[in-house]
């Protein structure tokens, strides 16, 4: 099967052939742009019914060609969840929104009501189902979407990223929700996921996209973890590529799986002190040379509340220093996105105080304080407005004094950004990560000391993440403070090098990523779940890696000695 | 502007608890009546009991925002109605606003004109707002959809859902563009009207890709594959049905007047105050202001409100 949207040259997908059987856990991996949506959407009956274009091939679900089902017999079959739930949500209460479909498909009023009350206490949605749709959490209107389609028991669950722009928390929720379907009920579910690390054990089988094809389609995940360190080692998650990078035969995907191996390697207590990852050498020498900067950020008590009434900050105090980059994390409504704002100036504390640069904001215009601190918002598209790349990134040096200088530092930052190439083309035309790239550099042009990040991973692959990664690390050993909102582990852990965690308007607590993410149990990467208890502080692949091989290391050398320990105690 | 002037919040009185089609026909009473009334006293008769019955049913906060925005466009409307209008002959001032050419002379006449149709767009805003605060959209589509008009009310639904997501999307927009160092406050009216170019092109588009996103949901999910059915129907309590007496009694009062001729009104060439029907008028008030007294009673009662 191939697929072409309308008035685009290049097809989505091309030369598909696959089969799905019933029950399957379908993990559907690979970069933005691959295919995957479309892929899903082709399954759903969406491509070229609704979006039109030309598909070729053919689609056949329990054999009959997928053309040939009316619209509504082949709703009953599939159901599909995509990516932002707030943009799916019609209805003013969840009631509402869960019978929606239930009403479109003609289901009898007693069989509604039925099947609102069994789908509701299945996903712990009893509670607020009078509620307004519009003031229930990111988790729960993820459960809602997903409970409307559930509620007409669709033999075939199809999922595009539900997880997103949820907290680790809630993300599992929604995880552990599907699981719990796919094996009590035998659903069939194909899940497309950018954070895999998720959900790569509930598969049972992964399938990669590449440029609409698909590259890789596996059910043993020790043929297909070869298959990624080959070829495509970002579509694994950390914990098989640890061990894949340790040229491990046997790939374990889960932490249990891979404690197992540790445990394995080395009994309880094997472990000499020297394994401690603790020690400085493991450390970012970044963060060590920043320690004695001043803080650029300061925030010393601030409070905050909205008109509506509602006291989202507490007491808020910490600072960041030049150069240093942290984290902002929490779950769903916690206040992180309020402390952005309050610190660019599009809301102001009711009470404390916060200095940027060591000026008290205060009374200071946004468009003033925009000189020194950047904002990079959830949706870089809003960022966007001007017809090409390259009036984007001159837009921000229209301070500078004459034309020249302009054109000169355009040219500069563009380059700088890889942009050259794009320069001519208008921004919203682009691809996500490059859109990303794009308002970074339009952010970045003016060089101000502190760059604000609000969620800039959602949406993007593994690539373009270590791409992102790489390049806030330069700027940060340039001298530019970060602070960033994330709910990816991962990435921070990798990338960042300071926590902040905020839970209910209140600080919980701040340091070092190393101390905050190896003591927390949902907000830790999995190399650190999987060295808990064997080696402390744990917190990059890098690390973890380099942790495995001297383990490796120093087993070999303990055999032989064990051996002849052995033997001299047997003589 | 404030996005919750046009969300639906649920609130436990009995206006809010009315059927969707006993509140839709008191607005669209109120609405048809201050269309063809003249008479500033017959207008004023229809804004007493629409207020009352927001006041009552706890949506004062919000009819206030409508408030401001309707008494900054009556003052527009005001303004240039006496620059523009020749027809009043009690010229109150004469402005000579360039030399050599004829003065301007503002008329008392074309001033009290401008107060009657202020006075009728604060009725039909009032009755908006009550529209808006208190029908849910839900029950709305479920009533409506019942009687084989389901696509017309749903697009209504969605334009009232997606307008609060604008107001959201502009204030987010407009956000955005001051932390590029844009004032979008700064400057004359033109330069402040070019800054906002960007932000209406980015709103727009940004609007269309939501628009499209919600339409692909909505297929996804049945829409428009046949038939529909309905969870369950609104029930019609007593309540419902002595409030649509009231309206049926109100609007007969209003055509009865209207044909009497007694809700015209001269403005031009001089302003002639006559007033009959005072006995009609005060009927049509008292049956008009019928949901807000059951929802005042009830409040004090328990019994009362499980009676009706």
């Amino acid at each position: 099967m191939s697929y072409c949207y309308p008035n685009e040259k290049e097809p989505a997908l091309k030369k598909i052939n696959l089969t799905l059987n019933e029950g399957e856990f379908v993990l559907l991996s690979g970069a933005s742009g691959s295919g995957k949506t479309t892929l899903l959407r082709a399954i759903a009956g969406l491509v070229p019914d609704f979006h039109g274009g030309h598909l070729a091939g053919s689609i056949y679900l329990d054999q009959i060609p997928l053309t040939q089902i009316p619209h509504r017999q082949r709703l009953l079959k599939t159901g599909i969840v995509f990516q932002e739930a707030e943009r799916q949500l019609l209805m003013n209460t969840v009631e509402a929104e869960i019978a929606f479909a239930l009403e479109n498909l003609g289901f009898t009023p007693a069989l509604i009501k039925r099947r609102i009350m069994e789908v509701a206490a299945a996903l712990d949605l009893t509670d607020c189902l009078q509620q307004a749709t519009a003031t229930l959490s990111g988790g729960q209107k993820q459960k809602v979407v997903l409970a409307s389609i559930l509620a007409w028991e669709p033999e075939i669950l199809l999922l595009d990223e539900p997880t997103s722009q949820l907290d680790p928390v809630a993300a599992e929720q929604i995880l552990n929700s599907i699981r719990r379907l796919n094996e009590d009920n035998g659903l069939t579910i194909i899940l497309a996921e950018q954070r895999l690390e998720r959900c790569f054990h509930l598969a049972d089988r992964v399938l990669v996209m590449k440029n609409g094809t698909i590259a890789c389609d596996e059910q043993s995940f020790d043929k297909l973890s070869h298959w990624a360190m080959k070829n495509e080692p970002s579509c694994l998650p950390s914990v098989a590529r640890l061990f894949a990078g340790c040229a491990f035969s046997n790939i374990p995907v889960s932490i249990k799986e891979g404690r197992g191996v540790l445990r394995s390697l080395a009994p309880q207590g094997d472990f000499s002190p020297s394994f401690s990852a603790a020690s400085t050498g493991f450390r970012n020498k970044l963060d060590a040379e920043r320690s004695f900067e001043q803080p650029v950020v300061e925030v010393e008590k601030i409070w905050f509340r909205y008109p509506e009434g509602k006291e989202v900050l507490k007491d808020i105090s910490f600072n960041v220093k030049a150069g240093e980059f942290a984290v902002l994390m929490g779950p769903n409504g916690a206040g992180k996105s309020t402390i952005l704002k309050n610190l660019n100036g599009l809301l102001r504390p009711g009470r404390g105080k916060i200095k940027i640069c060591g000026r008290d904001s205060k009374g200071v215009p946004v468009a003033e304080m925009a000189k020194s601190i950047a904002y990079l918002p959830q949706n870089p598209d809003d960022y966007l407005f001007l017809p090409t790349v390259r009036e984007e990134v001159r837009f921000s040096l229209q301070h500078l004094p004459t034309k020249d200088d302009i054109n000169k530092h355009s040219d500069q930052v563009l380059q700088r950004f890889g942009l050259s190439s794009l320069a001519q083309l208008n921004p919203r035309d682009l691809s996500s990560g490059e859109r990303q790239r794009v308002a970074l550099a339009a952010v970045l042009a003016s060089e101000p000391r502190v760059l604000l990040l609000d969620e800039p991973t959602r949406g993007l692959d593994y690539r373009h993440k270590e791409e992102l990664g790489r390049f806030l690390q330069q700027i940060q050993a340039e001298g530019t403070a970060i602070l960033m909102v994330s709910h990816d582990v991962e990435f921070v852990a990798e990338y960042a090098a300071k926590v902040i965690f905020i839970a209910d308007g209140s600080l919980l607590c701040s340091g070092s990523k190393y101390d905050m993410l190896s003591s927390s149990t949902f907000y830790s990467p999995q190399v650190t779940k999987v060295f808990r208890g064997i080696a402390q502080g744990i917190v990059t692949l890098e690390q973890a890696q380099e942790l495995l091989r001297r383990i490796l290391h120093h087993r070999q050398e303990a055999i032989p000695r064990l051996a002849c320990n052995a033997r001299a105690g047997e003589k | 502007m404030n996005e919750n002037i046009f969300t639906y919040r649920v609130k436990d009185n009995l206006i809010h608890s009315l059927h969707p089609l006993t509140t839709l026909s008191y607005v669209l009473v109120i609405t048809i009546l201050s269309l063809i009334f003249y008479h500033p006293l017959y207008l004023a008769a229809l804004l007493l009991p629409v207020s009352l019955a927001i006041v009552s049913s706890g949506h004062y906060k919000e009819w206030s925002t409508y408030l401001k925005f309707a008494v900054s466009l009556i003052i527009i409307i005001a303004v240039l109605n006496m620059l523009f209008s020749r027809e009043g002959e009690t010229i109150l001032f004469s402005l000579q606003l360039l030399p050599g050419t004829a003065p301007l002379d503002l008329s008392l006449e074309a001033l009290a004109f401008a107060a009657g149709m202020g006075l009728r767009l604060l009725v039909i805003i009032t009755a908006f707002c009550l529209y808006s605060q208190a029908i849910d959209p839900d029950h709305m589509l479920r009533a409506v959809a019942g009687l084989g008009k389901g696509k017309t009310v749903l697009a209504i639904i969605l334009a009232t859902r997606l307008f609060p997501q604008f107001l959201r999307d502009y204030r987010r927009i407009i956000e955005i563009s001051q932390c590029r160092g844009v004032d979008p406050y700064k400057g004359n009216m033109w330069q402040r009207t070019c800054r906002l170019k960007p932000v209406i092109s980015i709103l727009f588009s940004s609007s269309l890709e939501q628009a499209l996103e919600l339409a692909e949901s909505m297929y996804a999910r049945g829409y428009g594959s046949g038939a529909r059915s309905q969870r369950q129907a609104d029930l019609w309590r007593p309540r419902d049905f002595l409030i649509l007496l009231a309206l049926i009694i109100a609007f007969f009062c209003g055509i009865l007047a209207y044909g009497q001729g007694w809700t015209a009104f001269n403005y031009y060439p001089r302003l002639s105050w006559e007033f009959s029907g005072s006995g009609i008028l005060t009927l049509m008030t008292l049956s008009l202001a019928i949901p807000s007294g059951l929802n005042w009673g009830c409040k004090r009662s328990n019994s009362f409100l499980s009676k009706i």
